[in-house]
């Protein structure tokens, strides 16, 4: 049982924390944030002045028989209300944007620095779409909380006071009716949330399972049409889908009661100011109006402000969505901001040498950024000018270990003369060329460049067929090239940098036979000065290696200190 | 507009629900505007009545203070059966939809469904499908309810004071017809430009993600920064612009209901001063107006999304509207008991819009039982042939026979039953792995069992009611090695005498792959296979190889 409690206990604190966390950020956009709640309140004043208006118009037409000319004015002045009701309105609603925008582009930069700081050891341990869904959908998801759901809180807690210190100077009875049932609105609610959230936790595995059913059905078709089970899938994916819609509203039927409550409170104060005043004008009832006598005026105004009393909280629970999905949201958000590696990445130094640097490793184990060994404790010592291959069984971490050297996993034990990142270059399985000129993707590893240059790299790496074509330009995700052009134009692009230290991680592994041959040629001719390790699986039988430094798998009794 | 035709019509299929949805929610406002318009009516009347002693005791105050609870409790009850009623209407819709278009998808080849998964495009069709169900809940409930509220409130005002009842109907009416093209026409560009700068924004994150390391070895994340950045600046200079017309489109109502009830106060007034109706009347009228624009508020902001609805319907018409590319029209059922599993007479196979074909001249047979190794470099068409057997494809020239029937004549069900393809993806549904497997087969336990430990799973077995183990996404994950074990598993149960195999080691380590190597070929029973390959090592394991290469035109 207290297992259970701790992690409800846990689940509120997390919670807590993340609306802290989320509230946090108005102070970014304290400006946008504060007007547009001033411009939602001053909307529910407008709505006092309007009524008040009305009230008066309607106690003067029929009480005093006035013609429309006497009362035009008020008349007047309740169309400018509307107005200005309206200017506040588009201000609010601009505003609520403003800030969730300045918002957004916050929360992203710090998505964005924090992703840079933790580096691609980090992001390789989630799925490109893992990221998206978290840059995009997840910030989006925010937006309405601070547009909609906070300037409405505002609302909520001022306009009902105002409506009540409007009224209340009038007659206290009318007041006291909209003063009680205030304090039974949260309860009932209450009340209610506790049986929604009930439903939903019994139904909360099912949902899950079946939210996901038609889309993972869809991406099965090309099985399920394989193995002749079209029809039987069919049925299944109707019941599925029923399954669902009756679970929902299961939830639904009580989750709507909630908003049931506000509406019975409105539509009941209503009832009962009309009939307090109807029985007080024909002297049945006769209190609540401090000795002065009721007025048509009083009447209608009351009745007119009633259902504006609860209006706000009627709004602020179309809004609350937006809150539970920003906290939903919050929750991935907190985690890729504040994450700190356990083991930090050493410091290296810098080496005087211009091309070719020995390293030397003594016990040294690779670790990922929450401290888990990746490797056993690896040893070697290279030469300037080598070159070197690393061998071994997938999982024995020979891409951590590239990483490592490129500073973008912490390791423990020693390396001496860990080169910095400006003086390694480096090639890995599949080629990244981003969307630009070739020119431009050549370009960024050697700025001064001239285009004979990069022409003489991209014969050097056996992309000759590229030479005249500086211009073309490469679409997103490499469209228009073969994985072995692109993988070409991508070792030119590491033979442009100007780097002591070439760091290949299985550069080949993609490639079909004869484009694997001439990535390899090309490598021969480039290596001969510079200190090359490269990670493989097979040993190239065109390339020379001075040393092959073969990893064994985990032992699993490294530590990472 | 027209792209949406096809899926009211198969609303037109739960007319019952959905009626009673628009029945409720027209219920509920008329509730809600008569409870306003009696309160305000009953007060102003005792008012008057309160005048006079005389006037006061012979005021009927009963019916409508008994009238104005009955409302009050009426319009809550209403309002929550509408909700419930509607939301189960939408839910009905969306099964429907759902069945529609898996039905509407099942004809299509394997070949044009593998362009929608590989681009990732199955994704939106689902959230496209989600999306349509607006149609209902925000544009057709809303709309009809609304136009109804103003027929009904205008005929019954028209009892007190046409002139009144003209002016309100006129304007709410016109209100009906200019907002929603108004707001259509507001919302369009914005829209549809803010769904494309939201793809363009995913594609430039996806970049800056999958360039991690690239981009800091050679130093160009401030590149690829500067890019997401002004990604997000265009996504949010649209949705700057959504934001104003939502803005917009609540401060038209406002001031149309202000300019409403001067207009019918301006009116009552005259009918007062010339005693036409009593006070109390004007009272009646001016709260069912100001009560009316409840009807209104949906009107506007429906239509801002209605691009969004339309471009999604279009969507998926493209998508369903499209001709299967190869229809089965054979009747014939498979003889199994024939030498030769699968020939191949002169075929050639030349891809659309390609200038050189894969193959000619492609002449050989496979006789039962025998496993046939197709090895090649890649992208020479070994994965080809197999999907030509598969008929994903329709060869160019020669034919294939599968048992001595030509593969058109075959029926669509007894080809399925004798072909297995086991290929390199291997498809986990979200569910039990007992329905995992007998997507295969409907056997029983005892069967699965002997199965999974045929295959070398035994490990899955270890627990409680193993069978009932959930896989995919929630549940149990598994290995690269345990998917294949998985799929040859269904690959048994079928008992299917002919085997494509499409390079089925691929991505596995040396170890697994030479642990499936074995299971493949030490199976329960010996059945024909067709084995892609492009690892030379592999071919120690066939019976025969051939290379596609030698088929090529010169």
């Amino acid at each position: 049982m207290s297992a259970v409690d701790t992690s409800n206990d846990n689940k509120a604190q997390r919670q807590k924390q993340l609306q802290n966390w989320l509230k946090s950020f108005t102070r970014k956009a304290t400006l946008t944030n504060t007007l547009a709640s001033i411009f939602g309140v001053a909307n529910g004043l407008l709505i006092i002045v309007q009524c008040w208006c009305l009230a008066s118009l309607i106690h003067g037409l029929v009480m005093d028989a006035a013609p429309f000319s006497d009362v035009s004015q008020l008349a007047i002045i309740f169309v400018v209300s509307g107005v200005f009701r309206a200017l506040c309105l588009y201000a609010k609603e601009w505003f609520g944007f403003k800030t969730g925008e300045i918002i957004r582009v916050t929360v992203r930069s710090q998505l964005l620095a924090s992703m840079d700081r933790m580096g691609p050891a980090y992001i390789s341990r989630f799925s490109q779409g893992h990221w998206s869904t978290v840059l995009i959908e997840q910030v989006e998801d925010i937006q309405d909380y601070y547009a909609k759901y906070l300037p409405q809180m505002r609302m909520a807690m001022f306009i009902p006071i105002f409506i009540l210190v409007a009224v209340f100077p009038l007659n206290w009875a009318a007041g006291l009716v909209l003063l009680c049932t205030l304090p039974l609105i949260p309860l009932f609610m209450w009340l209610v949330g506790q049986g929604a959230a009930d439903a939903n936790k019994r139904n909360f595995i099912a949902l899950g399972r079946l939210s996901g059913h038609f889309l993972n059905r869809l991406q099965g078709i090309e099985t399920i049409k394989r193995f002749n089970r079209q029809a039987q899938q069919s049925k299944a994916i109707h019941e599925a889908s029923e399954d669902f819609r009756s679970r929902t509203m299961d939830v639904l039927k009580l989750a709507f009661l909630s908003s049931a409550v506000l509406e019975f409170f409105a539509a009941i104060s209503i009832a009962v100011m009309a009939v307090y005043f109807g029985f007080s004008y024909i002297d049945h009832l006769n209190f609540g109006h401090y000795g002065a006598g009721i007025s048509l005026f009083v009447g209608l105004f009351c009745l007119m402000l009633a259902p504006e009393f609860y209006q706000p909280l009627r709004d602020l629970g179309t809004h609350y969505h937006a809150r539970a999905q920003a906290v939903a949201a919050a929750d991935s958000l907190y985690d890729v901001i504040h994450a700190k590696p356990t083991v930090s990445a050493q410091a290296s130094s810098k080496i005087a040498e211009t091309f070719g640097i020995g390293l030397v490793a003594k016990d040294m184990v690779v670790c990922s950024q929450d401290g888990q060994p990746l490797t056993q404790p690896i040893n070697f010592d290279i030469k300037p000018g080598q070159a070197v291959a690393v061998v071994g069984p997938s999982g024995c971490g020979k891409t951590s270990l590239i990483n490592a050297l490129l500073g973008f996993l912490p390791y423990s034990g020693r390396l001496q003369n860990s080169p910095k990142l400006e003086q390694i270059t480096w090639l890995g399985q599949s080629p990244k060329l981003f969307n630009g000129s070739i020119r431009d993707n050549l370009r960024v590893a050697n700025q001064s460049a001239t285009d004979q240059q990069l022409k003489a790299a991209l014969i050097e790496a056996n992309a000759a067929e590229f030479v005249n074509e500086l211009d073309r330009m490469v679409g997103d995700q490499q469209q228009g090239l073969s994985v072995g052009q692109a993988q070409r134009i991508a070792l030119a692009r590491a033979m442009l940098k100007n780097a002591s230290v070439i760091l290949l991680d299985e550069p080949t592994a993609s490639l079909d036979p004869e484009n694997k041959q001439q990535v390899n040629n090309a490598i021969a001719q480039w290596q001969q000065q510079n200190t090359l390790i490269m990670v493989t699986h097979e040993l190239p039988s065109n390339l020379v290696f001075d040393q092959i430094i073969r990893l064994q798998p985990l032992a699993n009794k490294e530590v990472c200190s | 507009m027209k792209a949406l035709m096809p899926f009211v019509r198969l609303f037109a299929r739960h007319w019952g629900w959905m009626s009673l949805g628009l029945l409720l929610s027209l219920l509920t406002l008329v509730m809600a505007i008569g409870l306003l318009s009696l309160s305000g009516w009953f007060i102003s009347a005792s008012a008057v009545a309160g005048l006079t002693v005389a006037t006061s005791q012979a005021f009927n105050y009963l019916i409508p203070a008994g009238g104005v609870r009955g409302l009050s409790i009426g319009r809550t009850a209403a309002r929550y059966g509408e909700r419930l009623v509607t939301h189960n209407a939408t839910f009905k819709l969306l099964t429907e939809m759902r069945v529609w278009l898996w039905n509407k998808l099942l004809p299509l080849s394997i070949g044009q469904l593998t362009r929608y998964r590989q681009a990732d495009l199955l994704n939106r069709l689902v959230s496209d499908i989600d999306t349509l169900d607006h149609l209902y809940l925000r544009l057709l409930t809303p709309m009809l309810a609304s136009l109804s509220v103003i027929l009904l409130l205008g005929g019954f005002l028209a009892i007190f004071d046409a002139t009144a009842a003209w002016f309100l109907c006129c304007l709410l009416l016109s209100l009906w017809l200019l907002l929603p093209p108004l707001f259509y026409w507001l919302g369009k560009r914005p829209g549809e430009a803010t769904l494309q700068a939201k793809q363009a924004f995913r594609i430039r994150s996806i970049e800056l993600v999958s360039h991690a390391s690239e981009a800091r070895v050679f130093g160009y994340q401030q590149r690829l920064q500067q890019q997401l950045n002004d990604a997000q600046d265009v996504l949010l200079n649209n949705q700057a612009k959504l934001a104003k017309i939502t803005g917009l489109s609540q401060a038209v109502i406002i001031v149309a209901s202000a300019v409403a009830v001067f207009g019918v106060i301006a009116i009552a007034s005259q009918s007062v001063m010339s005693s036409t109706y009593s006070g109390p009347i004007l009272a009646l009228l001016v709260f069912a107006t100001m009560a009316s624009f409840e009807a209104m508020l949906p009107v506007a902001g429906a239509f801002q999304y209605l691009s969004a609805t339309i471009k999604a319907a279009v969507r998926v018409s493209d998508v369903v509207e499209q001709q299967p590319m190869i229809e089965y029209q054979g009747h014939e059922q498979l003889n199994v008991n024939r030498e030769t599993a699968i020939e191949f007479q002169n075929l050639a196979f030349q891809y659309p819009q390609q200038d050189n074909p894969v193959f000619v001249n492609l002449d050989m047979k496979v006789a039962l039982k025998e496993r046939v190794g197709i090895i090649g470099p890649s992208g020479i068409g070994k994965s080809t042939l197999l999907a030509l057997i598969n008929r994903q494809w329709q060869p160019s020239d020669g034919q294939i026979k599968v048992f001595d029937t030509p593969l058109e004549q075959i029926q669509e069900t007894s080809l399925r039953q004798n072909l297995v393809t086991i290929g390199q993806v291997v498809h986990l549904f979200n569910a039990t792995l007992a329905e995992n497997l007998r997507i295969a087969a409907d056997v029983n336990d005892e069967k699965l069992v002997e199965v999974l430990k045929a295959v070398g799973l035994d490990s899955l077995l270890q627990q409680p009611q193993p069978l009932e183990q959930w896989l995919g996404e929630g549940g149990r994950t598994l290995s690269g090695g345990e998917q294949r074990r998985i799929e040859i598993a269904r690959a048994l149960l079928t008992g299917a005498p002919i085997w494509l195999l499409d390079e089925p080691t691929e991505g596995l380590d040396s170890d697994t792959e030479q642990q499936i190597l074995h299971l493949l070929t030490e199976l329960p029973y010996q059945p024909t296979m067709l084995w892609v390959s492009h690892r030379p090592q592999h071919e120690q394991y066939f019976d025969r190889v051939i290379n596609i290469g030698e088929f090529q035109s010169k």
